[in-house]
């Protein structure tokens, strides 16, 4: 073998090794890596509470599973360290409807949907105000539009007292429908009795 | 000289009576019992395609040819028939509520398929209500119907038409639920007229004419519950 070959057969394992290890952190990057979503929820959601917050008991409204295509809802309860600011404590309570629901099935709400604000006045009026995602991916019709904004509804209709009446936006803006459907131009008025 | 100042002072006091009066707040009656016209609305149309499918089936397409197969069965029943839309065109939510409320004696049914809920089925909406109007809101002048509420006071003829199409659905489409529900349904809201929105399921079916085949089942309902609407409009069935 000459020393030409020997020279370029030690180049080439090298770059082979060099080559080996990059590709392994690249691939660790990228599956650490978050989805748009992800990051933008990150970006937007309500603050950690301390570890110390107690555990409250949610009601949170999703799809009755056993009644697919029904168009009913059905509250789960859940747990979680919830703030004391009302404000902080929807946001807590509207994101964990639309990442913690148990199944596909129980889904009403797009995964990528981001809560992107949301504001409580001193009459109770709110306002929630959401990522394109809402328009986008919610599956179009009158049912699964109305399912998305019952369960909207629903859960602040049994999380938060103080919300009396509801204002949904996309992107900050009004929108005349959710996906062609439901009308989102006037406010929603929650009905307390109904939560059970 | 003291009777005459008696009848001036009578008739001020009567007119000023009358100008505090508050104005009627839904001065136009619905008209009851001569309905004799069907606004069809295929919902969607042009470049809103509405609800799309797994294999491409889009709800305008869909809607427009169930409204179409509609048309000879309600004529047959003696209707005048009036389509929001012959084609693919879109037509904005006023431009078609503009159809039903330019016509006297006039039912609208808006059609629409979802992309959820059991395949075959068929869900029967009337408007969801109005919320209170705010205190403070100017005051309306006799004769007029606001626009964005033309539906509120037909909400309750809506509500039997509704329970009347929803029944005969029921009886033809299995599953298909037994009441109607109400909800926030944007064509709705300006119609003063009867109004009800139809959503069949669904464009998750994979070829479209499983659903081209329940049209002749929902013509008959259709027909069915408007002869009876028509017959007896007041009673709640």
């Amino acid at each position: 073998m000459n020393r030409a070959l020997k020279i370029t057969l030690v180049g080439l394992a090298v770059l082979l090794v060099v080559a080996a290890i990059s590709w392994r952190g690249l691939r660790q990057r990228l599956t650490r890596a978050p989805s748009p979503a992800q990051a933008q929820r990150a970006l937007v959601e309500a603050p950690a509470t301390s570890p110390a917050a107690p555990l409250v008991p949610v009601r949170l409204y999703w799809a009755a599973p056993e009644d697919e295509g029904r168009g009913r809802l059905a509250p789960v309860e859940i747990q979680l360290p919830l703030a004391e600011d009302p404000e902080q404590r929807a946001r807590q309570v509207l994101n964990a409807l639309i990442v913690d629901a148990p199944s596909p099935q129980h889904r009403t709400l797009p995964l990528e949907l981001t809560l992107l604000a949301f504001y409580l006045l001193p009459d109770g009026s709110a306002v929630a105000d959401f990522s394109h995602d809402l328009a986008t991916a919610t599956p179009s019709g009158i049912l699964s539009e109305q399912m998305a904004v019952d369960s909207i509804a629903r859960t602040l209709e049994a999380n938060l007292p103080a919300v009396r009446r509801l204002k949904i936006l996309i992107q900050g803006q009004e929108q005349e429908t959710l996906a062609g459907h439901l009308d989102l131009t006037g406010w929603i008025e929650l009905q307390r009795a109904a939560a059970p | 000289m003291w009777q005459r100042n008696h009848w001036l002072l009578t008739a001020g006091v009567g007119l000023v009576a009358l100008l505090a009066q508050e104005p009627t707040p839904w001065p136009i009656e619905p008209i009851e019992g001569d309905y004799r016209t069907v606004v069809l609305d295929p919902g969607h149309g042009g470049a809103d395609s509405g609800a799309r499918g797994g294999t491409g089936l889009l709800e305008k397409d869909l809607v427009l040819r169930l409204a179409h197969s509609l048309v000879p069965v309600l004529e047959r029943e003696g209707w005048r028939v009036m389509l929001t839309r012959q084609g693919d065109e879109l037509r904005s939510f006023d431009e078609r509520a503009a159809v039903a409320n330019a016509e006297p004696g006039a039912v609208f049914l808006t059609l629409h398929t979802g992309s959820t809920g059991s395949f075959g089925t068929a869900r029967v909406y009337s408007f969801a209500g109005f919320a209170p109007e705010p205190a403070d809101a100017n005051p309306r002048s006799p004769g007029l119907l606001p626009w964005d509420r033309a539906q509120q006071p037909y909400l309750e003829s809506s509500r039997r038409l509704a329970a009347l199409l929803q029944s005969e659905l029921a009886r033809r489409l299995p599953g298909s639920p037994e009441a109607p529900a109400s909800a926030a349904v944007r064509q709705l809201r300006n119609i003063a007229a009867p109004a009800v929105a139809l959503e069949l399921a669904s464009v998750a079916v994979d070829d479209a004419r499983a659903l081209e085949a329940l049209a002749p089942a929902l013509a008959e309902a259709i027909a069915r519950a408007l002869a009876a609407f028509r017959a007896a409009p007041e009673r709640t069935p």
